[in-house]
């Protein structure tokens, strides 16, 4: 799995400044239909959170992102580690939102059930009655 | 979970997630295209400083642009036409200040609820009815007629905006645009008349009518007239005057209340707003300083001029500072407003100038009769029925939609506003006319005192100020210019005229306006008084002026020595004292020993004088007893003019503290009795009252001396808050030296103050030294959007670097970045 997570961060981190936020949800999903992941959804929560992650420490190579943070949480009257809280969490729930679409449609389309795909969130979903 | 379930599971979560993330909910952006971290509110930080060197591109260029960013920002500008000079000014001014360019002219247009909503439409309606934008587009029309060069300078100050916005992806927007998921308006050449209508409203929108119907309404028309006097009782004019004064000799008792006052005052208050002076006395007066001093009050023989202009602190401040060069032909420092195509407030090689606020009364009201009330068509005018103008005004959402819809009536002479059966249309120059640019564009090119006068008679016309000049001669001058309406003979403006006849209307305007140049006592000086002297001149230009408390420290100042320095005039402007404390706390104390020696002063009182003795009369920040006079004073001032207030304790109008001044010298005047005492006071009374209550007040909120809740500059601080007002982009609760009636006022709550300090010495190199609350850049995360306020806030300035080439900029190491503008097909 954490090859797989590598390479979903990488094309997501590499896709983000020319596709926008929903390189995300792009990479995540398309990742989970081509290739039997053995678990979507935490693979896309992982790549999704790591790569806005990496591309957020890229950015206080640019610029004060800190500080940033800290007028942002002045603003939305939150604290600034929130601000960066909300940041990598939104991808994340985004990736695994979209994994796990990508890996349900895949099994779907195989006609493969539940079998290949165990997932974190699976686990927790209620057995249908 | 089966195949399908986990599918539909997994979908309406993502489908969720996408709608967050692609949708605003209200003013909330959405959180998408927000988070992105590479195109998203976190390239705001990645924008905060310059590149060392970097290039852009303004088509219609017509040659390279040089701009070098000095040490504190400013962008040094070398082109080598004027247009292109001022193509780069709206460049480098957009790439610091973009939302705010956009924020005012939104403001004047009356588009605010395009970015903010219905939220925003009570004040985009304000803006409508005044007729600010109607007044900018018919202006704009005329210029491109008669004035094609003045066009051709907004537009290239227009291409320069346009092309940084241009040059932008969403990642640089300034923060207010991510924040509000807007995007940015383009520049065109009118807005900067826009911002110009609405520098007319800050400085020009005078309510002397509201004021006095509401005192009328209270006490009658004559005490009105005595309490909002169009001579002011303490007479320092800024026009020089060594003739015979006359003075109003009291102040008349209160009357019987003016009905027809009353029945007016609906109307009135729908023009200029409720108004609430509440309890400080002189108001949130947006007022400023500017005094220069000519050689034989110079210690080195130059002249040395200083401004000081008062106006709302915001961040980013109001203004930007700049330099400006085409050799041969520009060369000019200073601050412009941003969305104006040249200096404002600044000095070239031969000559410095600064403004301070005339004040004059240039609008009126006229009671105009309608055919219907309720849908008006026409106004009856010399008898005839005559058609009014109708303005529709369409009020667009966000999404573009209409959300309101009004029509705005006109006369010959205005808009027309019709509360309670009472239509009173308006009159006032700011709508009238303008001449702003043309004067301010000349003026930068200056060469001699003389040469900027005729520039500003030729050319200013509103809002009226008094300018002042000096040049490298040694040569100094003042003049109240701009268009001071001529009315009907033995009227005045300061109440409503006869609508319904054109001999109501004006006829023209002030040719002689006050002027004084290069006068004998070697200074000048203005702080918002009374021009000139009722005893040179009977023109009526306004009334209620602000008591001349800063004009009588800063005279007193600049006439005790006759070898002033520049450092001195830099001093000046935080000078700690106040004429206006130094002679009320003489009188209190006065009564007050009179009143001990009879036995009469009570404890409270007896202690609050002993307090008040010990004080040096200053207003330092961690001075405690400039609190407790000012306690005192507001509790004087507050019950000496209860007869203005109504059923619910307002007072929308208070008396400027000069009247108190002439009242202290009628002692038994029914005005000093307190209406919510059973006895009835008189002069002494009530002062050794607000003695003993300001003290026992002061107390009860913040605690004993000694604590330290009284420390002036905890009391009194200034407040400068952002544009839209957002906490977290603010600063407030800056201690300062300063208070009412001082050279550095504190006015309105602390959301008023000096907003561009600048002494300037002319002698053989302009040497020059400035500073302005705040920074360059309207980046809150940017290292220049606040870098001055320290020093600001200590009264210090800062040199301002006044390069003839780049190369000189560098050779003193003090370029820090440089932007090359290169040009092209457009």
């Amino acid at each position: 799995m954490i090859p797989a997570i590598a390479v979903c961060t990488v094309l997501m981190a590499a896709s983000t400044p020319w596709v926008g936020w929903l390189a995300v949800p792009l990479i995540g999903c398309a990742s989970a239909l081509v290739v039997s992941l053995d678990r979507p959804a935490l693979t896309g929560f992982a790549s999704g959170a790591l790569a806005w992650g990496v591309l957020l420490l890229w950015g206080g190579t640019q610029g004060p992102v800190g500080e940033l943070a800290g007028v942002l949480g002045g603003v939305l009257g939150i604290p600034s580690a929130a601000v960066f809280g909300v940041t990598l969490l939104f991808p994340a729930m985004l990736g695994a939102a979209a994994g796990g679409f990508g890996g349900a449609t895949r099994r779907l389309v195989s006609g493969r059930g539940s079998a290949s795909g165990r997932d974190f969130a699976e686990e927790n979903v209620p057995e249908t009655p | 979970m089966n195949s399908t379930l986990s599918l539909l599971f997994w979908g309406a979560l993502l489908g969720a997630l996408l709608y967050v993330g692609a949708q605003s909910v209200g003013p909330a952006p959405a959180l998408g295209p927000f988070l992105d971290p590479v195109n998203g509110v976190w390239g705001v930080a990645y924008s905060a400083e310059f590149d060392a060197e970097s290039m852009a591109h303004i088509p219609g260029l017509d040659g390279d642009v040089e701009v070098v960013y000095d040490d504190r920002r400013v962008p040094h500008i070398f082109a080598t036409t004027i247009p292109d000079a001022q193509r780069a000014l709206g460049y480098v001014v957009a790439r610091d200040r973009l939302f705010e360019l956009e924020i005012q002219t939104r403001a004047t247009m009356g588009t605010l609820t395009e970015i903010a909503g219905p939220a925003a439409i009570g004040v985009d309606r304000r803006s409508r009815e005044l007729g600010l934008a109607w007044a900018a587009r018919r202006d704009f029309e005329q210029l491109v007629t008669e004035m094609p060069d003045l066009v051709q300078a907004l537009e290239a100050y227009a291409d320069g905006v346009n092309a940084y916005i241009d040059s932008l992806d969403p990642a640089d927007y300034p923060l207010e645009y991510h924040l509000t998921s807007a995007t940015p308006l383009r520049w065109e050449p009118i807005h900067t008349l826009y911002l110009l209508k609405r520098m007319g409203q800050t400085l020009a929108y005078n309510g002397t009518e509201a004021r006095k119907a509401w005192i009328a309404s209270r006490v009658g028309r004559e005490a009105a007239d005595a309490l909002i006097p169009v001579n002011s009782p303490i007479q320092e004019p800024i026009v020089p005057f060594e003739g015979e004064r006359t003075l109003a000799s009291r102040v008349p008792d209160p009357g019987e209340p003016d009905p027809d006052a009353a029945i007016q005052l609906a109307t009135m208050t729908a023009f200029f707003g409720p108004g609430d002076y509440g309890r400080d006395p002189d108001g949130p007066i947006v007022g400023s300083n500017n005094w220069a001093v000519g050689p034989s009050r110079s210690a080195t023989g130059n002249a040395v001029l200083s401004g000081d202009p008062h106006l709302g602190l915001t961040l980013p401040s109001i203004w930007y500072e700049a330099h400006t060069v085409v050799p041969g032909e520009l060369d000019t420092y200073g601050v412009t407003l941003a969305g104006t195509p040249t200096i404002i407030i600044g000095f070239n090689r031969d000559v410095a100038w600064t403004f301070t606020n005339t004040g004059a009364d240039v609008l009126d009201l006229y009671r105009e009769r309608l055919d219907d009330p309720d849908a008006p068509t026409s106004y009856m005018l010399d008898g005839e029925w005559r058609p009014l103008d109708l303005r529709v005004e369409e009020y667009l959402g966000p999404d573009g939609d209409v959300i309101a819809t009004d029509t705005i009536r006109h006369t010959h002479r205005g808009p027309i506003h019709s509360l309670n059966g009472v239509p009173m249309s308006m009159r006032w120059t700011v709508l009238d006319g303008q001449g702003e640019v043309p004067a301010l564009l000349q003026a930068n090119r200056a060469t001699s005192v003389d040469e900027w006068l005729d520039i500003m008679s030729d050319n200013w016309y509103a809002p009226t100020q008094n300018g002042l000049v000096a040049d490298r001669t040694g040569s100094i001058a003042i003049q109240s210019a701009g268009a001071y309406p001529i009315r009907p003979e033995a009227t005045q403006g300061d109440w409503y005229f006869d609508g319904t006849t054109k001999a109501s209307d004006w006829s023209g305007r002030l040719v002689d306006v006050p002027r004084a140049v290069d006068p004998e006592q070697g200074y000048l000086a203005s702080a918002n008084q009374q021009p000139i002297d009722p005893g040179a001149s009977d023109a009526y230009l306004g009334s209620d002026w602000p008591s001349p408390w800063r004009a009588l420290t800063i005279n007193r100042l600049l006439r005790s020595k006759t070898d002033h320095t520049a450092a001195d005039l830099e001093a000046y402007h935080t000078h700690p004292r106040s004429a206006r404390a130094d002679g009320f706390l003489g009188r209190i104390l006065d009564i007050a020993d009179g009143l001990e020696s009879e036995g009469r002063l009570e404890p409270g009182a007896t202690e609050a004088v002993s307090l008040l003795r010990e004080w040096n009369l200053e207003y330092t920040p961690d001075n405690t007893r400039a609190t407790l006079f000012e306690s005192v004073f507001e509790e004087l001032h507050g019950s000496l003019w209860d007869e203005l207030e109504d059923d619910e304790g307002n007072r929308r109008a208070t008396p400027s503290s000069a009247i108190t001044w002439m009242l202290f010298d009628q002692p038994d005047s029914p005005w000093w009795d307190d209406l919510d005492s059973e006895m009835v006071e008189d002069r002494n009374a009530l002062v050794a009252r607000s003695l003993a209550r300001g003290l026992a007040d002061l107390r009860a909120e913040r605690g004993p001396e000694a604590d330290g809740g009284w420390a002036w500059g905890a009391v009194s601080p200034i407040n400068i808050d952002h544009l839209l007002g957002l906490p977290a982009l603010g600063r407030r609760g800056i201690p300062i030296t300063g208070g009412n009636g001082l050279l550095s006022p504190t006015a309105g709550g602390g959301t008023h103050g000096a907003s561009w300090r600048m002494v300037v010495e002319l002698g053989e190199e302009v040497v020059a030294r400035g500073t302005y609350p705040g920074g360059q850049s309207g980046n809150p995360v940017s290292s220049s959007y606040t870098d001055r306020l320290e020093h600001w806030a200590a009264g210090e300035l800062e040199d301002l670097r006044f390069p003839r080439s780049a190369d000189e900029l560098r050779s003193g190491d003090h370029a820090r970045s440089v932007l090359r503008l290169t040009g092209g097909e457009r």
